[in-house]
């Protein structure tokens, strides 16, 4: 389990990155974005749909600006956690990732990134093989998923990372750069299903940075992950939730899920429903259940699917919790 | 894993008996009290228990834990629980050869010119500490530092054979040989410095690199002297030294199984936290009573303590390999296959018990896969103190605990897991005479334990047996051999080692 070889490009600017993306574009050559490594890497290990060439965005300073409304992809999750005017739902779902080993190393455009997982697909060549491969890293074989058998044309590896929902509970947008051009939206629709399409990136195309709406300050929140163990594990379910107001008197509420689909879910209508008919603790079991029902995860990942579905109205319940403390 | 195969079944049993004693409204820890063997004993299946150090081990945990303040009186949610274990101290029966012809373990030693001992051991030092334990028992003998003590356990050139690294054998095996050769290297290290002294060896001490003599120290000679004299006498200085059990075991089927010259025992007591609303369950501190026989490496022994914790807590939470469809593993890498983590890792508090075995060097026994046993059924025990949930199966991931959770909630009509019943203890008539017997008993093993007769007593009361004559005067069946008789080995069904029949072939090129 070498990492194959590949050519590394190491711009110092955007600019500079844009050109190299420009240039490999127009020779008709694929390659792959690396900001920390901490996920591309492993996958390079394991032979997972690697490429000759490799553009890193180590060098670049201007994606590692964190200010509380500006969050550059190339900020490390350590920095995130570290950074006193981060804000604090940042600070604690960043806090949750891996291990300090791996938060020191991987970066906040990595992160929202991140490749889906399966256990079906994170595994050794050898072990892929065994398996006559499965349709996302098909080695063109035209394999069918593991997972929902028999559809060929879709993969359900899931969503596994954690900044995802918290970004998108406190309005985040998401700032791309390509070589022909700027774009911005807000973050949930950055997310673009299947589990290889993952998001709205095109060829060539980076996450510059994060914002966050001035009024963000006014949200509070707090981020509730399943996972066996405290470090390391990514998450099997996870739920962040934030508010606006406190207690019974709440002016806005926001809820988004991840490691359950193939994308993050943002649950705008369950959190406006919730909100209309407001009624303190009493209103939480109902969002639990809401948010149960509308998301489906699909047996891929450590812990049974109907497990992670049922703990989606517990996390729900813990993630809302400071709410009513005080 | 360590201790593979004893460990799964031990958790049954010791859960099996919590069970039992949650039935008969008696305290778990009392009812194993009333329920112990007495140290020289003989089970039904043939073991010789020789020491027992388990009742200290039960009240040490019972005391350190404070589990009369918490057992059945802890909240909700959080629980106490007991298990305990029994490891043999290397195999009786050696796997690989007849051990009427060949010792289990065997040292070479060899006095340089520098005064240095080389000792050659085919014990396999894989990082548990058995090079230490080697040089230790020769150091001791020899009364030599340790820095004067080299070991060449790697080279299989130089060592004699060794039966190797598995049913925790190495110290309790390999250090008896080491102290048979290094008594002979002693003897003749005394014999030499009786030329030079005139001093009697009966009336010779080594110590301090010196051999002198006991009533004036003054008078002596150097340890290097007496090297040099005892090489110059015989031209080299080695003595070797080998080990092997005396004979033991039934010729019933399956009496080979679990026969050792010695028993390790412990008593763990794990304390929990459970989360009713997922399942999952954190061990918050384990107290752990071990008897080693006798701790020649009281750091090491801790360390496997805490360390057999650690692999016995992921086997009973988290660590199993999960298969697809087709039989694919589907985590075999090191983060989906979960060990835990030093987050998941509560504070052990290692408890050493020394019961002094009169077989092991010097009264030693094992501390390798013994100190695992315990900490699963102690886990699982507690999980039932905690939520009233006793699981049948291992490990106790939070989908399989809430599986039975939500089973049990279904059962008794409860919507929250969190209004599920806190588990209560009443005594029941019966406490007070097992807690009498269990104070029987502590009266009896003291009284055994200072008893000069070593004969075995025989544990089979329940089966009409007398305890105290030898179970082969009481049972026509029972036979005491190590070595099968014509009779035996025709007869396929009593012996369980066919090891007996078996014939090496060895291709010579002429056969
Ligand atoms: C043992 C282990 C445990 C982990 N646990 C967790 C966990 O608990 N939670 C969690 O969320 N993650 C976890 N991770 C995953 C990962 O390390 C982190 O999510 C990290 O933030 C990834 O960042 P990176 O900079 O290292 O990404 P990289 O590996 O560099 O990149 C990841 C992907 O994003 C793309 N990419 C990176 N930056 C950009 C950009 N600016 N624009 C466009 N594309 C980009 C890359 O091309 C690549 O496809 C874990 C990883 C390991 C090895
Ligand atoms: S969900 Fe299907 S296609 Fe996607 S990685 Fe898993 S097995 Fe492959």
């Amino acid at each position: 389990m070498r990492v194959p070889p590949f050519i590394l490009h190491t711009p110092t600017s955007i600019e500079e990155a844009m050109d190299t993306a420009g240039t490999l574009q127009a020779d008709g050559k694929e390659f792959d974005w690396i900001a920390g490594g901490t996920d591309l890497l492993p996958n390079y290990k394991w032979h997972l749909n690697t490429q000759n060439d490799v553009i890193s965005l180590a060098s670049i300073k201007e994606m590692r600006t964190l200010s509380p409304t500006h969050i550059g992809a190339m900020v490390k999750l350590h920095d995130l956690v570290e950074g006193t005017n981060s804000h604090p739902l940042l600070r604690q779902t960043a806090g949750s990732i891996a291990s300090v080993l791996i938060r020191r190393q991987g970066t906040v455009g990595g992160n929202i990134c991140l490749d889906t997982r399966c256990f079906w697909f994170n595994q050794s060549e050898e072990w892929r093989r065994s398996i006559e491969w499965c349709h996302k890293c098909d080695c063109d074989t035209g394999a069918d998923c593991r997972v929902i058998p028999n559809q060929n044309t879709l993969c359900v590896a899931t969503y596994q990372a954690d900044l995802a929902p918290a970004f998108m509970c406190l309005d985040a947008s998401i700032h791309l750069i390509s070589p022909s051009g700027q774009r911005s939206m807000p973050l949930n629709e950055f997310f673009e299903l299947d589990g290889m399409k993952r998001n709205v990136l095109e060829e060539g195309e980076i996450v510059s940075h994060l914002t966050l709406p001035d009024d963000a300050a006014d949200w509070h929140g707090k981020y509730e992950k399943l996972c066996l163990r405290e470090s390391w594990d990514f998450p099997e379910a996870g739920v962040a939730i934030a508010w606006k107001g406190a207690g019974n008197e709440l002016q806005g509420l926001r809820i988004a899920t991840t490691g359950c689909e193939s994308i993050p879910g943002f649950h705008q209508e369950q959190a406006e429903d919730a909100l209309e008919n407001w009624q303190g603790k009493d209103s939480v079991k109902a969002l639990g259940q809401a948010i149960r029902k509308e998301v489906k995860p699909v047996n891929n990942t450590y812990f049974p699917p109907a497990y992670r579905r049922k703990m989606l109205s517990v996390l729900v319940k813990r993630a809302i919790a400071p709410l009513f403390e005080e | 894993m360590r201790g593979h195969g004893a460990v799964n079944s031990r958790c049954a049993v010791e859960v099996g008996i919590d069970a039992v004693s949650e039935q008969l409204g008696v305290d778990p820890m009392t009812f194993r009290l009333a329920n112990l063997l007495p140290p020289h004993s003989r089970t039904i299946t043939g073991f010789r228990i020789t020491s027992t150090g388990m009742r200290e081990c039960l009240a040490k945990v019972r005391e350190q834990s404070g589990w009369d303040e918490k057992f059945r009186k802890m909240p909700f949610g959080r629980g106490i629980g007991v298990g305990c274990g029994f490891f043999i101290s290397g195999s009786g029966l050696p796997i690989h050869w007849d051990p009427e012809n060949f010792p289990h373990a065997t040292v070479h030693l060899q006095c340089d010119m520098d005064g240095g001992v080389t000792v050659h051991t085919g014990a396999a030092e894989i990082g548990q500490g058995s090079d230490t334990a080697v040089a230790q028992a020769v150091s001791e003998v020899l009364a030599l530092p340790l820095d004067m003590i080299r070991v060449r356990s790697k080279e299989s050139d130089t060592s004699p054979v060794d039966l190797g690294s598995y049913s925790s054998r190495v110290t309790f095996m390999n250090a008896n040989a080491a102290i048979r050769a290094a008594i002979d290297l002693r003897d003749q290290i005394l014999k030499a410095a009786w030329d030079l002294t005139g001093y009697h060896p009966d009336q010779l001490v080594l110590g301090d690199r010196r051999v002198y003599y006991k009533h004036d120290p003054a008078i002596g000679v150097s340890w290097l002297q007496a090297c040099h004299k005892a090489q110059a006498d015989s031209g080299s200085l080695i003595a070797t030294g080998s080990y092997r059990t005396s004979p033991m075991g039934g010729v019933h089927k399956g009496a080979a199984a679990g026969l050792a010259p010695a028993y390790s025992f412990s008593a763990y007591v794990a304390e929990v936290e459970v989360d009713a609303e997922t399942g999952f369950t954190k061990v918050i501190k384990a107290w752990a009573a071990h008897d080693c026989g006798k701790a020649l490496n009281p750091l090491a022994v801790e360390g496997q303590i805490i360390g057999s914790c650690h692999m016995g807590m992921g086997q009973v939470l988290s660590e199993e390999m999960k298969y697809g469809r087709g039989g694919n593993l589907l985590n075999p890498d090191l983060l989906d296959y979960k060990i835990m983590s030093v987050h998941e890792m509560p504070e052990v508090i290692p408890i050493i018990v020394e019961s002094n075995d009169p077989e092991g060097p010097f009264g030693a026994k094992e501390a390798g896969e013994g100190p695992l046993l315990p900490i699963l059924p102690a886990v699982c025990n507690a999980v039932y103190d905690a939520i009233g949930i006793r699981p049948s199966e291992l490990p106790l991931t939070p989908d399989r605990v809430h599986k039975l959770i939500e089973k049990k909630c279904k059962a008794m009509g409860i919507d929250e897991p969190m209004d599920l019943p806190n588990p209560s203890f009443t005594p029941s008539p019966l406490q007070d005479i097992i807690a009498q017997r269990a104070d029987d008993h502590a009266q009896r093993d003291l009284e055994r334990d200072l008893l000069k007769d070593r004969s075995s007593y025989v544990n089979g009361v329940l089966f009409g047996f007398d305890p105290d004559r030898p179970i082969s005067e009481q049972d026509d069946g029972w036979r005491e051999a190590i070595t099968p008789t014509q009779e035996d080995l025709v007869d396929d069904n009593k012996r369980a080692a066919k090891a007996w029949k078996h014939v090496e072939r060895r291709y010579r090129g002429d056969a």
